[in-house]
């Protein structure tokens, strides 16, 4: 070979080499847009089919332990059960949930006693709902078949542990509307976790409509019995194609619009979902002010738990009403930043533009923040409680006489009927939500005092409050609550004979978790995107992002807008 | 070397063109001989080295995995460990089954999203004592090997091996299962179970096996191209050596190969040149030789034939005045006169012979009858045979053997062949055969006399050749008749075979084409034995000697 020839064949060698091994540099590249929220981990039951020559204990144990997995529609279950009454069980009318371990007593030879704490229920809809402080007691009779015990009358429904709950359903929020259209309304739902086709289930709930609960407080932008044309919405490539009836097409834009908002915002919970192929009767609905597929982000005007650009905190520092916008706080405008009258237990509204607050008799006063503006007294009378604004610019309190007012910000005063309440129930404080559908109270029934969630119900132009129910079980001493978001509320209480601290709960699941707490806290306050704010004794606000609560500087009475 | 005319083409390596066809061409083509073997080795080392590489892959794969699932599993088993004692330190009143809630939701946790493993915790006796057992995901508690259960539950050690791990969706993939026991004190005795799927070796696996087999493939061709070129480089050159020297022993002495390079073929090529030029002068020095002697002889015969006929004349004046010489005189003249007759006739014969050899003999072709040139052959015997008392018969076909051919020539040939038979017959009779078919004729002489050896039949064609030397010539003969008789033979392109056996007499069979363009390859009539083998070698070397 000559050795000219060798040069090229040097530099072959060289670059399949250099292809060889693993590059030190190269071109920028761009990956995939990656989801938010991946699917997370199913943690499944592995249950135990029935061993000969169980005692019916044995057996309603089994049972109510195969109870809780879901596969195969509850085949193992349906083992321990005779054959009528495994073909007869309807698991999917709804759950009651038992907190801790039931207790099991044989009752007589072919009867078991199963009794238990009851947590609560969840309704077929997915809707969780507390019931403290009931017993669940469930009477087993077994059936001596083929020389094995089998259980004859299985309760409808399931019966399943706290823990079951926890570990087999996800909680996701329908979307719904409030009267208005302005703003999403949040309807938490509990689906099982192993179900496939998330999209399918969450849009054929929002077909279905709102829980029995919510539904006299909100509206759907979904005509009268217009649902899905196509039963199953698939996913593809990050789009989530939902064909609805034909009728849809009637509607007018803001209906299409208020209608774009409840799906995208339902389905963008979807793990996967980023953009929504709306379509009706098989053809894209044109919806106006958007593309189509709609991207997850495009209804942000409808998000419940959207804050003005310029919300910041408010604190009440020697009279002085002050926004908290760093170490040196700064008196608002008006009247209110005067401490003319001095103000405690203030609220701002939503805009950020009236506070009221309570003077030292806790006669109910009201400022606007400008320059200028005067504080007016609202309500003469004192012993008002602290008043909330929510959506509005009209403040609620609670007077002396139980009564709920609503108070405008002309001094107009309405008297709110509250339904459904117990006549042994004292309301002790409000706080409406900045949707304005729902209203937390704070109440009192003997020595405990708890969270209580009603509805705001808007009907032939006046509004009733209605259907309070529990939001959790475990807080017994409350004394303060505020909505951090759309389903989830700040609540300032103690468990039994605990030191007061300041908790979180989930509205989906009733779920109560302690974010600990400043000394001797004594006010809370919390809105979407901001840290909750507590007012301590010691004359401080504290506030909490995440460790300890750390202070926020001299003052009390925090608030945020619509609180 | 020079080539009548007339002489039959050669048959060329009879033995080697036996055989189907490809085992024919497997044993001719050297170039198809190295391109299989070396395709065949070469995929037997491409296929060894890619078992070798593979085996080594997937071992190193194994063994990575089994690492991460080693030390993952044991981080997980310490951290469930953790939260176990925390649960039973708590003091708190958890559920049996929220506690293992709790363990199993912080090992799905460290998987990762989208789960890396997955895990198992069963209890040791699940049926007995009821205790909660968990699993994430859709995995199937059937996928622990019951085994690796027993192992676990057995040494109380992290235990591992490999198994299917199956899904509840019907989906089963291969991977690593590892346990451990596990003792939530407040609840059960556990063992935790982590469940690695190897579904991303197995494809990588599958990628490194497809490029090898590709890459494996494509060497074997390559090398298969390679052994192709690099033969067709040695053969091309030795091919055209082999057509060089096949045309240089066909005659073609001025034939030589093409020197290129300086090479070894270049230097074979250079070496089989000189070796040709040397054979080309030694064949030109003999072919001179050849003709110097050739022309001695005839010249020789040429200038006896002037005195000789003086010679002739005096003798004949004093053979016929023999009857005035006295006793011994006169039988002097007598064999003055018979000697004379053998000298003129060896004399012609060697004219004869001596025409042969400067290829001077010329064919005068007529279409005559065999049975004529046979019964004028016998006539011409007759007066011999009668003094021998020998009987010829001759067994003719009833059909007439017309051939073509030089009448005198053929003549002189069956004259040739009785007067041999006549004269190594003992006086026994000679049986003369006639036969014939589409393409030839021939006519076979059968004595019954003294006979022949094998040894013997090899010299019968040769010239001056006797079977007994010692042995009284009675007929005249000059030695040279069976070699000029075969010469004849082959200038009519026809096969002079003999066959014989000492004791048993002997056989000489002439076999003529009928016409000038046919080609023979047997004879119509046998050979005595012809069934045997004996004949065979004696044909041989009539072939050759006719080569």
């Amino acid at each position: 070979m000559r050795p000219g020839a060798l040069a090229p064949l040097l530099a072959v060698a060289a670059l399949v080499a250099g292809c060889a091994s693993i590059p030190t540099s190269g071109p920028i590249q761009q990956g995939p847009e990656v989801p938010d929220g991946q699917a997370d981990q199913v943690i499944r039951v592995i249950v135990r089919p029935p061993q000969p020559d169980m005692t019916p204990t044995q057996i309603v144990s089994g049972f109510i332990e195969a109870s809780a997995s879901f596969e195969d529609d509850h085949a193992i279950a349906r083992q321990y059960l005779t054959a009528d009454a495994a073909t007869s069980w309807n698991p999917t009318v709804g759950t009651r949930v038992y907190d801790g371990v039931p207790t099991l007593a044989p009752n007589g030879p072919a009867d078991v006693d199963m009794t238990a704490t009851l947590a609560g229920s969840v309704t077929a809809d997915g809707h969780f709902q507390v019931s403290p402080g009931r017993l669940l007691t469930e009477s087993f009779t077994l059936d001596y078949v083929e020389g094995q015990w089998r259980i004859a009358n299985p309760p409808p429904g399931l019966l399943l542990a706290r823990s079951d709950i926890d570990r087999a359903f996800r909680s996701y929020d329908v979307y719904f509307l409030d009267p208005e259209f302005t703003t999403l309304v949040p309807d938490p739902r509990l689906i099982p976790a192993n179900g496939a086709g998330l999209a399918t289930s969450l849009m054929q709930a929002l077909a279905a409509g709102p829980t029995d609960w919510l539904a006299p407080a909100v509206r759907t932008a979904l005509p009268d019995g217009a649902g899905l044309a196509v039963n199953a919405v698939p996913v593809e490539e990050g789009v989530a194609v939902v064909d609805l009836d034909a009728s849809v097409r009637l509607v007018n834009d803001a209906t299409r619009r208020a209608l774009s908002a409840q799906i995208v915002w339902t389905l963008r919970q979807v793990p996967g979902v980023l953009a929504v192929d709306l379509r009706a009767g098989g053809q894209a609905l044109p919806v106006p002010g958007a593309t189509n597929p709609q991207p997850e982000d495009t209804w942000r005007g409808f998000d419940p738990n959207a804050m003005s650009a310029d919300a910041m905190a408010y604190a009440v520092r020697s009279g002085r009403v002050v926004e908290v916008t760093g170490p040196a706080p700064r008196a608002v405008p008006g009247g209110a930043g005067l401490g003319a009258p001095p103000l405690d237990g203030i609220a701002v509204s939503f805009d950020g533009n009236h506070i009221a607050g309570l003077d030292e008799q806790g006669a109910l006063w009201a400022a606007e923040t400008r320059a200028g503006a005067p504080t007016v007294d609202l309500i003469r009378d004192p012993g008002q409680s602290r008043p909330s604004f929510g959506r509005g610019t009209s403040a609620w309190v609670i007077d002396p006489q139980q009564e709920l007012k609503q108070v405008l910000s002309d001094g107009t005063v309405f008297t709110i009927p509250v339904e459904g309440l117990s006549t042994k129930i004292r309301m002790e404080s409000v706080s409406v939500s900045r949707d304005g559908t729902r209203i937390a109270l704070v109440v009192r029934r003997g020595p405990h005092t708890f969270v209580m969630l009603a509805l705001i119900v808007l009907r032939e132009g006046a509004a009733r409050v209605q259907s309070p129910v529990r939001v959790d079980a475990r807080l017994t001493t409350v004394t303060d609550v505020a909505w951090a978001e759309d389903d989830r509320l700040i609540v300032l209480g103690a468990e039994g004979a605990g030191t007061p601290a300041v908790y979180e709960i989930d509205l989906a699941r009733a779920a109560v978790r302690s974010l600990g707490a400043p000394p001797d806290p004594l006010r809370v306050a919390a809105a979407p995107g901001f840290p909750p704010l507590a007012a301590s004794a010691d004359g401080q606000i504290y506030s909490y992002a995440g460790g300890p609560w750390i202070s926020a500087g001299f003052g009390g009475s925090p608030a945020y807008p619509g609180g | 070397m020079t080539l009548g005319p007339t002489s039959p083409p050669a048959p060329r390596t009879r033995t080697a063109r036996t055989g189907p066809r490809p085992t024919r061409v497997w044993r001719q083509s050297l170039l198809l001989r190295v391109t299989v073997t070396t395709l065949v080795l070469s995929l037997i080392v491409v296929g060894l080295l890619g078992l070798l590489l593979l085996s080594r892959i997937t071992t190193g794969l194994l063994e990575s995995a089994e690492r991460t699932a080693i030390t993952e599993a044991s981080a997980g088993l310490s951290d469930a460990q953790r939260l176990s004692s925390a649960a039973d330190t708590g003091g708190s009143t958890a559920s049996p089954s929220s506690i293992v809630d709790t363990i199993v939701a912080s090992l799905a946790t460290r998987a990762g999203s989208p789960p890396q493993y997955d895990v198992l915790l069963l209890a040791d006796d699940a049926e007995l004592s009821g205790a909660p057992e968990r699993g994430t995901n859709l995995v199937s508690d059937e996928s622990v090997p019951p085994t690796l259960r027993d192992a676990v539950t057995t040494s109380g050690r992290q235990s591992w091996t490999y198994t299917e791990i199956r899904y509840l969706d019907g989906r089963a993939v291969p991977g690593i299962v590892v346990g451990a026991p596990l003792s939530i004190s407040s609840v059960a005795a556990y063992e935790l179970y982590y469940l690695f799927p190897l579904t991303e070796q197995s494809s990588t696996l599958d990628l490194v096996r497809s490029a090898v087999v590709g890459t494996g493939i494509l060497l074997v061709l390559l090398l298969g191209a390679i052994a192709v070129i690099v033969t067709r480089q040695v053969v091309a050159p030795v091919r055209s050596a082999a057509r060089t020297a096949e045309q240089f022993s066909e005659g073609h002495l001025s034939e030589r190969m093409q020197v290129r390079g300086e090479d070894d073929l270049a230097r074979l090529a250079t070496s089989f040149n000189e070796m040709a030029t040397s054979l080309e002068d030694q064949i030109h020095r003999l072919e001179n030789l050849s003709a110097v002697q050739q022309r001695f002889v005839s010249d020789v015969s040429h200038e006896l034939r002037t005195p000789l006929t003086t010679i002739r004349m005096a003798a004949d004046v004093l053979f016929e005045s023999r009857d005035a010489f006295d006793q011994p005189t006169a039988r002097a003249a007598e064999l003055l006169q018979t000697q004379l007759d053998r000298f003129e006739n060896l004399l012609a014969d060697l004219l004869e012979i001596s025409r042969y050899d400067a290829g001077a003999a010329i064919l005068d072709l007529e279409t005559v009858d065999l049975d004529d040139l046979v019964a004028r052959a016998v006539e011409g015997v007759r007066p011999l045979a009668d003094r021998r008392a020998t009987r010829i018969s001759v067994e003719t076909q009833s059909t007439p053997l017309p051939v073509e051919c030089d009448p005198r020539r053929i003549e002189r040939v069956l004259r040739n062949l009785l007067d041999n038979a006549v004269e190594h017959g003992e006086g026994e009779p000679i049986d003369i055969t006639l036969g014939g078919d589409d393409d030839a004729v021939a006519v076979t002489v059968r004595d019954h006399g003294v006979g022949l050896a094998d040894d013997q039949i090899q010299h019968v064609f040769d010239r001056f050749w006797r079977a007994d030397p010692a042995r009284a010539r009675q007929t005249g003969g000059t030695g040279l008749g069976l070699a000029i008789a075969l010469e004849d033979t082959r200038l009519h392109a026809g096969m002079l075979d003999a066959w014989g056996r000492p004791g048993q007499g002997a056989c000489f069979r002439l076999t003529l084409p009928r016409r000038a363009d046919v080609l023979l390859d047997a004879s119509p009539l046998p050979l005595p034995d012809d069934g045997e083998n004996h004949d065979a070698p004696v044909d041989a070397v009539v072939l050759e000697d006719a080569r």
